[in-house]
């Protein structure tokens, strides 16, 4: 039913765009030859658009109607209507639109569904008018490349001669390959919409066949490949589809060009990219690791990141010449979060390389990430980067290495002193180094200030007891504890009740079984400032690790679209996982206005609007909560928008 | 499908592209995708002349400049959706809605109904062929994101057509 419904939609695409490139190159419908017009940038389009579309519309669109084998007056006379609104309003959506109403008038959805002798015709004349304007734009791009242009399309058609059966709705070539280069390797994946065999071959530069192999496509066509060992050079993927029932002449051969340049970094990602698709059809979007954290210090690196679902994780850490100095393979958390660390790195800069995999084997899932990081010396910011987009989680592997909201740490000396600089990477001072490769002191101290309130959580990496007091701007101590951390190390605490000011806390810890030296006291400054709206989503913030002692990348709802109008709000969203979403709307006096609660589908987004808003500006706070009450797993999310008068 | 979205991976050096060249290739499919999103082929035409001549004025700034284009059309076909729901919403009586109507059969009436990056993904996917890491880009979100509006759409759609 899915797969119909899409192969509905692409039909609707195409109906739609048949018709604007009817507008776009004015010609008789039944023309079958190729026009050498080319589309001048369609300036010129416009222009003819101006002058012709109420004369042009009909005259192409009408003998598309008339090539149909049916002539019931009742549908050519709803689309004449639909036709003569097209023209008044100059909208070749209609024109589209009317077509179809004659189509579906006809054939109903079995015009779209190809099951009839009516529904053939109808996609056969349908067909007519994109093979057309798909030739027009063959010849466009001929084109333009002959005016020197260095255009590379995605569907390179090489046998524009080849006698494609017009009748079939399938695109006639293998669609929308995507190339991903590494050094020496390539990786693409493509779709032929239905199953086929595909011929896969590498050409290089002077037409001699590097490689070749035969694919499978999937029952909704998708099929990837890669190879490596290429060396540097200019080469051509050559694709030719079979159909997979036996049915001929449905598929050119397509080429589209590649270059290996044989630079590692660039696209180095792509090399254990694989495909979107795995092997039972399902699609992953491909991430690498998100939210990285990398803690270097005293030849000891820890990370601590999540995945996008279950994955095992090879981790190597590659030093600055590009020799591996270590490796390992760890296995995420239910939540596909995971924790590593090695000790003995000498001072210097290194990049870890974090290469995930389906656990079930299922590929395409994850891409390879890269982070750079620097043991001693004045350490560069490198994974925690503070961001504060709620809006825009990082996804993209350039921008995947933020995620620790406020993570500060403070110079290895500053344990009696209080010091405004921060610095993002835990660096220890000379002399500092002890026999264990431990930090030194309490790592990756991420601090949540609310109105009245704050909340730290860090980790000490091993069991340990974490003695905590908070001092003023005056230097007396207002508040102190002692919290034990988990077995990784992982803590956190809050306090509440203090008056706008300036303070710092500090974490004094002590190792769990009693060995001495294991850690210094590390100091923190932190500002309150009474105002509830300027960290408002902190008040809510608890922890990042759950009671299970599992680490969450604590995220607001991302891809948040509020659609505002006419007193009437919708919000549409997605959260980190399964949540209950609390909505709030406050007024720009404060006010509460409405109020709602969501929960969340299997992918952790939510719909939710009201209505009745007076004019004026807003503010949405978006509260969710895990619904298995682990805590930590989600951030708060305000946005604000206006209702128009 | 004549006139693809060039795919984000497949576009390599290009350093010596001039505006002109660029402009050429990208009118065609810029003018089209703008079409389809916001439903309206003056006002996406309009859109696209405006995102171009943007890009004209920062021209080898770019780093990927369909996919900035692509980005710039679909922030431009936003804005002006969500300004036209309030034109019309204001003007239901006075005229006849004179701009798109792709309504002709069940599932055009129901594309052209469903929330704005809601359509946008459905335009990327089956109209551009794009990849979700591409529609994730363009749309600004997460790839999770298009997954879930994409699965959204094709929901309601379900429900909008006969069986």
């Amino acid at each position: 039913m899915k797969n119909l419904l899409e192969d509905q939609i692409r039909q609707v695409f195409e109906l739609q765009e048949a018709a604007m490139t009817t507008i776009d190159d004015p010609k008789p419908a039944d023309e079958t030859s190729i026009s050498n017009t080319t589309d001048k940038a369609g300036l010129d389009d416009k222009a003819d658009l101006d002058d012709k579309a109420n004369v042009d519309d009909k005259a192409n669109v009408l003998p598309l109607l008339n090539a149909t084998s049916v002539s019931e007056s009742k549908w050519r006379g709803v689309a004449t209507d639909r036709l003569d609104r097209a023209s008044s309003a100059r909208s070749i959506m209609a024109i589209a639109a009317a077509v179809l109403v004659g189509l579906m008038a006809v054939g109903g959805l079995a015009a779209v569904n190809g099951s009839s002798d009516v529904a053939d015709s109808t996609v056969a004349a349908g067909d007519s008018a994109q093979d057309d304007s798909a030739q027009d734009n063959d010849a466009q791009a001929e084109s333009a490349q002959d005016d020197g242009a260095d255009q590379v399309d995605s569907a390179t058609v090489v046998q524009p001669a080849s006698d494609g059966d017009a009748s079939q709705s399938f695109p006639q070539r293998a669609a929308s390959v995507s190339i991903k280069v590494g050094a020496d390797s390539m990786a693409f994946k493509s779709v032929t919409y239905i199953p086929a065999v595909v011929d896969v071959s590498i050409v290089d530069s002077s037409g001699a066949e590097v490689t070749s192999t035969s694919i499978e496509t999937d029952e909704r066509g998708f099929f990837t490949w890669s190879t490596r060992g290429l060396a540097a050079g200019d080469y051509d993927l050559v694709l030719e589809p079979e159909a997979a029932d036996g049915s001929a002449d449905r598929f050119l051969v397509s080429k589209d060009p590649f270059t290996i340049d044989g630079q590692a970094v660039a696209n180095e990602e792509f090399d254990d990219y694989t495909v979107n698709v795995n092997e039972r059809g399902e699609v992953f979007p491909p991430s690498p690791p998100a939210g990285v954290y990398i803690n270097p210090g005293n030849g000891t690196v820890s990370v601590m990141a999540a995945t996008n679902g279950e994955t095992n994780v090879a981790i190597t850490v590659i030093d600055s010449a590009g020799a591996q100095v270590a490796s390992d393979s760890v296995a995420t958390d239910v939540g596909g979060s995971f924790r590593w660390s090695t000790s003995g790195l000498a001072s210097g800069t290194y990049t870890m390389v974090l290469t995930p995999t389906a656990k079930d084997g299922s590929t395409g899932r994850h891409l390879t990430g890269r982070h750079t990081f620097t043991i001693g010396g004045a350490a560069p910011a490198t994974a925690s980067t503070g961001s504060t987009d709620t809006d825009t989680p990082t996804t993209s592997p350039a921008t995947s290495t933020t995620i620790n909201r406020q993570t500060t740490t403070v110079p290895a000396d500053d344990s009696t002193k209080s010091d405004d600089s921060k610095t993002e990477d835990s660096v220890t001072k000379p002399g500092d180094k002890n026999e264990y490769g431990y930090p030194q002191k309490a790592g990756a101290v991420s601090i949540k200030t609310g109105t009245d309130s704050v909340s730290i959580k860090s980790t000490t990496y091993i069991p340990a007891v974490v003695a905590i007091a908070i001092v003023n701007s005056s230097g007396s101590q207002i508040s102190s504890a002692t919290v034990s951390t988990n077995s990784a190390g992982f803590f956190n605490w809050s306090a509440n009740g203090l008056a706008p000011g300036n303070y710092s806390f500090t974490l004094d810890p002590k190792a769990a079984d009693g060995t001495p030296g294991r850690f210094f006291a590390s100091t923190e400054p932190f500002t309150i400032d009474g105002q509830e709206v300027a960290n408002e989503e902190f008040d809510d913030y608890t922890v990042n690790v759950n009671e299970d002692g599992e680490v969450y990348p604590p995220s607001p709802p991302a891809g948040v679209y509020i659609n505002p109008g006419n007193g009437t709000v919708s919000v549409d969203a997605a959260t980190n996982g399964e949540a209950n979403v609390a909505i709030t709307i406050i007024d720009s006096a404060g006010t509460q206005v409405a109020s709602g609660n969501v929960a969340t589908d299997v992918w952790g987004s939510f719909r939710w609007s009201t209505s009745g808003l007076a004019s004026g500006t807003y503010t949405m706070v978006l509260t969710p909560t895990a619904k298995d009450g682990s805590t930590g797993r989600h951030l708060t999310g305000r946005h604000t928008f206006t209702i128009e008068g | 499908m004549s006139t693809k979205v060039p795919n984000t991976t497949l576009e390599l050096d290009r350093l010596d592209q001039t505006f002109d060249d660029f402009f050429s290739s990208a009118w065609p499919w810029a003018r089209r995708l703008a079409a389809f999103l916001v439903q309206d082929q003056t006002a996406g035409e309009d859109i696209a002349q405006q995102a171009l001549t943007k890009m004209a004025d920062g021209w080898g700034s770019h780093d990927n400049p369909e996919a900035y284009l692509r980005r710039s059309l679909t922030n431009a076909s936003n804005n002006w959706h969500r300004h036209n729901n309030v034109r019309r919403a204001k003007l239901p009586l006075l005229v006849e809605q004179d701009s798109v109507d792709f309504a002709a059969n069940e599932l055009a009436d129901a594309l052209a109904a469903l929330p704005f990056r809601q359509r946008a993904v459905l335009v990327f996917r089956y109209y551009a062929d794009l990849s979700e890491a591409d529609i994730a880009r363009a749309l600004d979100c997460a790839p999770g994101t298009v997954k879930s509006l994409a699965s959204r759409a094709l929901d309601t759609l379900s429900k909008e057509i006969p069986r």
